[in-house]
């Protein structure tokens, strides 16, 4: 019961301080709003203030309790000798109808205590154990940001990842948890205040409970997730312009920018704010061109205070300052554009959906394929289309179709949530038209929506909430226990924790819960030069990855100062790679000296994997077939050749490959225009070779799942390997790497 | 002139855009390095320098950039840098030509003088033969010879040459 305590003390001091820091800054701006309003957006306002704040601290590696409780306590002190937690000065808006009141009362104190009692149970969500607290810990135990360019995730904006790590240092992962609940406790008292303010109250009851009680935005909002924080972001967004509409107060361009910007911090697809905040405001100000410069000028310089730090970062660490995205426009050594070409295309259109014509059935009832359902009331989503009769209407609706756009690239249900208020309350709109059907909709909505319900109708499989586990909660039923029999990753992680020293790092061909592991996960699939690593372990266990096919290119015996391979095919599937090149003189290889250079184009990072004498090691463009594509070798002294030999995997039948040489006055010419083609077989100890490159990059630690790509080869020829079998958890290899070899 | 925090970003950025020359990286110690002038482990009948490894009974004639003729007991030559845990494999076809006149054939895998193993092959087609080679029957310091030997001959009427089976691949694999 203490850790309950704990754990939920530490949410409400990081929402306490976020609320002082905003309500702070709103009193500064003398800005006026509705009692119910000050709160809500001091909140908002305030969590983005205070992921600023931890952005300074982790940058300087003071994320310690002491710095953390100095931070909150001073704020809220502040706040406190101000007087702002009394809102007498400000007006409440006016009273909901009994009937209505009762209504959004009982059935948010209802779904309320449901998300509290989940939000504090021990966090089992998968993204949120894999990374968004799995980074929130490591940033604990290294007390503030780490340099980790091969985990793409710590590359994504992480405005509320900082929120919940000022929670994470004082009360741990639930209390993270607990944090992101808060924008999910906050979002329907958000609708409701905004649609009571504009005159619609029973619309706004009917959209805030349709959006509460909605499933997929339960579980994500109890989860160290962040879309329903975005979604909260960019509805305070959009609801702070039409304050500004009203009063016309510009004080409240510093919180729009704040909030438009921090959209951006929270989540990429969340940039949307900025761009929608600043054609608001150039609408509305478009016949007085000196007040809209200064209101954009206003808007930009506080979006950006939110955004710059996030690009800088990713500028300094990665090369590129959207990265992972972008990776075309900003090449860089850690990302590529093949892999985001194709992690693109997997979200665009996820595993298992048979057609976008499923998809309106997939993200109401089904849930399963695309990770969840909004509640089969959301079929009635088209009658939001009558709401255009009305400004409000089309207003929302607008905002619901261009905060909903990001969909388009992304068809999990979840990236609907930022679209659902606007979307709830335009059918809200419509529906409160017609007598009685509202109030029965939104009981027949929290009934269908409730756990026990759910189970009856959606996919077995569907990310829902399932039960109510109040003793987990509580801590009555300890979070080990829990966890044990809940979270299979969570015995994997804590196996890696159990066998293996601390300050080893683990290669795992899939993601780890490490929000449980303290030891260093390197990730197969999470950056380039990780899946580079990858493919090296795999190529002795996978017959189509193994280098055997040979290209030689002959020409007469001549001097050179280098040679280049110019590629001049298109393919929109092969990519072209190399093993690894040898430039031969009669019978023999001439020998690589440490003073020759290499390059590439494109992806010249990887380019000295095809001349480290490895064939296990490939250099690959990365890319698909293109003209004018390029491998080069450099050499410091004329080098005498007559050709050149390249082992390769013979996964690439498209390529059509030339050789050029420069000759000594420094041109380049062509020496042959076509390669001879032949079998070179599979080289001998490929398995000591690939996995000596992990021992190079002092892994000594391979962790193998039973699905994994080679899972029986580990396993069976363990000792080819140099593998040692150290510990197994539900299907889950973990291997020490016995031998080492230069 | 000011720098702009955004020039400055794009000044940061825009360093990897050019392809870089890069030192070697570190050579790692492979057994596989390329020797053309010798003989290795493994040899497809493609290869341009297999003649190096032919010893006896393999055609000098590459057919369909892919395989050769063997008779009735091609043998070949073989390095390897190890003796540990070491399988012979050959990739062979006993064709439909030959297997109509002769019917099933056995072919016997002989290692340095050691016999690996007999195989009756009842059918036509394509055959993968794959087995592990006890290290105290091969050697790093000298050649390994191994042969494969037909017991039918197929004679065509065409040019009354004889032919054994069609040899793909053969060596040795870890």
């Amino acid at each position: 019961m203490l850790k309950a305590l704990l754990i939920l003390s530490s949410a409400l001091f990081t929402a306490a301080t976020a609320w002082a820091l905003g309500a702070l800054l709103l009193r500064r701006l003398r800005v006026r709003l509705f009692r119910e309003e000050e709160r809500y957006f001091a909140l908002l306002t305030g969590f983005a203030l205070l992921s600023s704040v931890m952005f300074a601290l982790a940058s300087v590696h003071a994320v310690y309790n002491v710095v953390v409780l100095a931070v909150g306590i001073a704020a809220i002190a502040t706040a406190w000798r101000l007087k702002l937690h009394r809102s007498e000065a400000a007006a409440p808006l006016a009273a909901l109808p009994a009937f209505w009141n009762r209504l959004f009362w009982i059935v948010y104190v209802v779904f309320a205590f449901l998300y509290v009692v989940h939000a504090m149970a021990p966090e089992l969500s998968p993204d949120g154990s894999s990374y968004h607290l799995g980074l929130v810990y490591r940033y604990q135990r290294e007390r503030g940001f780490v340099v980790l360019p091969g985990n793409m995730y710590a590359s994504l904006t992480q405005g509320i990842e900082l929120l919940f790590l000022f929670a994470f240092v004082l009360g741990r992962h639930s209390a993270a948890a607990l944090v992101h609940c808060a924008f999910l406790l906050t979002l329907p008292l958000a609708i409701l205040s905004y649609a009571r303010r504009n005159g619609f109250p029973r619309a706004g009851v009917g959209a805030a409970l349709f959006v509460f009680a909605s499933p997929v935005v339960g579980i994500d909002g109890i989860s160290a997730y962040n879309d329903v924080a975005v979604a909260s972001i960019l509805f305070a967004c959009f609801y702070l312009l039409q304050v500004w509409d009203t009063e016309r107060n510009n004080s409240l361009f510093v919180p729009i920018g704040l909030l438009a910007g921090f959209g951006f911090a929270a989540k990429y697809t969340a940039f949307l704010a900025i761009p929608y905040a600043l054609g608001f405001i150039a609408w509305k100000l478009r016949s007085k061109p000196k007040e809209l410069w200064r209101a954009v000028a206003v808007i930009s310089v506080c979006a950006l205070v939110m955004v710059l730090p996030w690009l800088a970062k990713n500028a300094l660490i990665v090369g590129n300052p959207f990265a992972p995205f972008l990776n075309g426009v900003f090449p860089n050594a850690y990302q590529d554009v093949a892999y985001e070409r194709i992690y693109a295309k997997s979200m665009g259109f996820y595993q298992g959906l048979k057609s976008y014509a499923a998809i309106p059935l997939e993200v109401t009832v089904r849930g399963e394929t695309l990770a969840g359902f909004l509640g089969p009331l959301f079929l009635l989503a088209p009658m939001a289309l009558a709401a255009l009769r009305w400004s409000a209407g089309r207003r929302l609706l607008f905002a619901a179709l261009f905060f909903g756009s990001p969909f388009a690239a992304n068809v999990g249900t979840r990236f609907l949530i930022p679209a659902l208020p606007f979307l709830a309350l335009a059918m809200a709109m419509t529906l409160e038209r017609i007598p009685g059907l509202l109030p029965t909709l939104i009981l027949l909505h929290a009934i269908t929506c409730w756990p026990s319900i759910t189970r009856k109708y959606c996919d077995r499989w569907a990310w829902r909430l399932n039960s109510v586990p109040i003793k987990a909660a509580l801590r009555i039923q300890s979070e080990d226990a829990f966890l044990t029999k809940e979270w299979p990753a969570y015995r994997v992680a804590r196996m890696v924790d159990g066998k293996v020293p601390r300050g080893e790092r683990v290669f795992s061909f899939s993601p780890v819960a490490e929000a449980y592991t303290s030891r260093e996960i390197i990730s197969g699939s999470y950056s380039t030069p990780n899946r580079a690593l990858m493919e090296t372990v795999w190529t002795p266990a996978v017959p189509g990855l193994r280098p055997g096919w040979g290209q030689r290119f002959q020409f007469s015996s001549r001097p050179l100062r280098g040679i280049r391979l110019v590629q001049s095919a298109t393919d929109a599937s092969d990519n072209w790679s190399i093993n690894e090149l040898y430039v031969l003189n009669g019978d023999t290889e001439v020998q690589r000296k440490p003073s020759w250079h290499v390059t590439a184009n494109p992806n010249w990072f990887e380019a000295g994997l095809a001349v480290d004498n490895n064939p296990t090691t490939r250099w690959s463009s990365r890319r698909t077939l293109e003209p004018g594509m390029y491998f080069q070798l450099s050499f410091d002294t004329p080098v005498t050749a007559d050709s050149v030999l390249l082992r390769c995997v013979n996964d690439q039948n498209h390529a059509e490959l030339r050789l050029e040489g420069q000759t000594l006055d420094g041109r380049w010419e062509v020496l042959s225009e076509k390669p001879q083609q032949f079998e070179l077989g599979p080289p001998l100890e490929m398995r000591r070779m690939a996995i000596g490159e992990l021992l190079a990059r002092n892994i000594r630690y391979l962790l193998v799942a039973d699905f994994d790509v080679g899972t029986d080869e580990y396993f069976k020829n363990a000792d080819l390997w140099g593998l040692k079998l150290i510990g197994e958890e539900f299907g889950t290899r973990l291997y020490e790497i016995k031998t080492f070899q230069k | 002139m000011k720098l702009t925090p955004f020039l400055l970003l794009c000044a940061l950025v825009g360093c990897n855009r050019t392809p870089q020359l890069q030192p070697l990286p570190p050579q790692r110690v492979s057994v596989s390095a390329v020797r053309p002038d010798s003989i290795g482990s493994f040899v497809a009948m493609n290869h341009p320098r297999a003649e190096l490894y032919f010893v006896s009974d393999v055609s000098k004639s590459l057919e369909g950039n892919v395989w050769r003729w063997a008779g009735k007991k091609p043998t070949l030559r073989f390095r390897v840098p190890s003796t540990e845990h070491l399988s012979f494999t050959a990739d062979l076809t006993v064709p439909e030509l030959t297997f109509r006149d002769t019917g099933a054939v056995t072919i016997a895998f002989v290692v340095n003088g050691h016999a690996l193993d007999t195989v009756r092959y009842e059918t036509p087609g394509e055959k993968h033969f794959e087995k592990a080679v006890p290290a105290e029957w091969l050697r790093t310091d000298a050649e390994n010879i191994v042969s494969a030997e037909i017991d039918k001959l197929w004679t065509s009427k065409a040019n009354g040459v004889t032919y054994g089976f069609i040899l793909i691949r053969a060596g040795f694999i870890d």
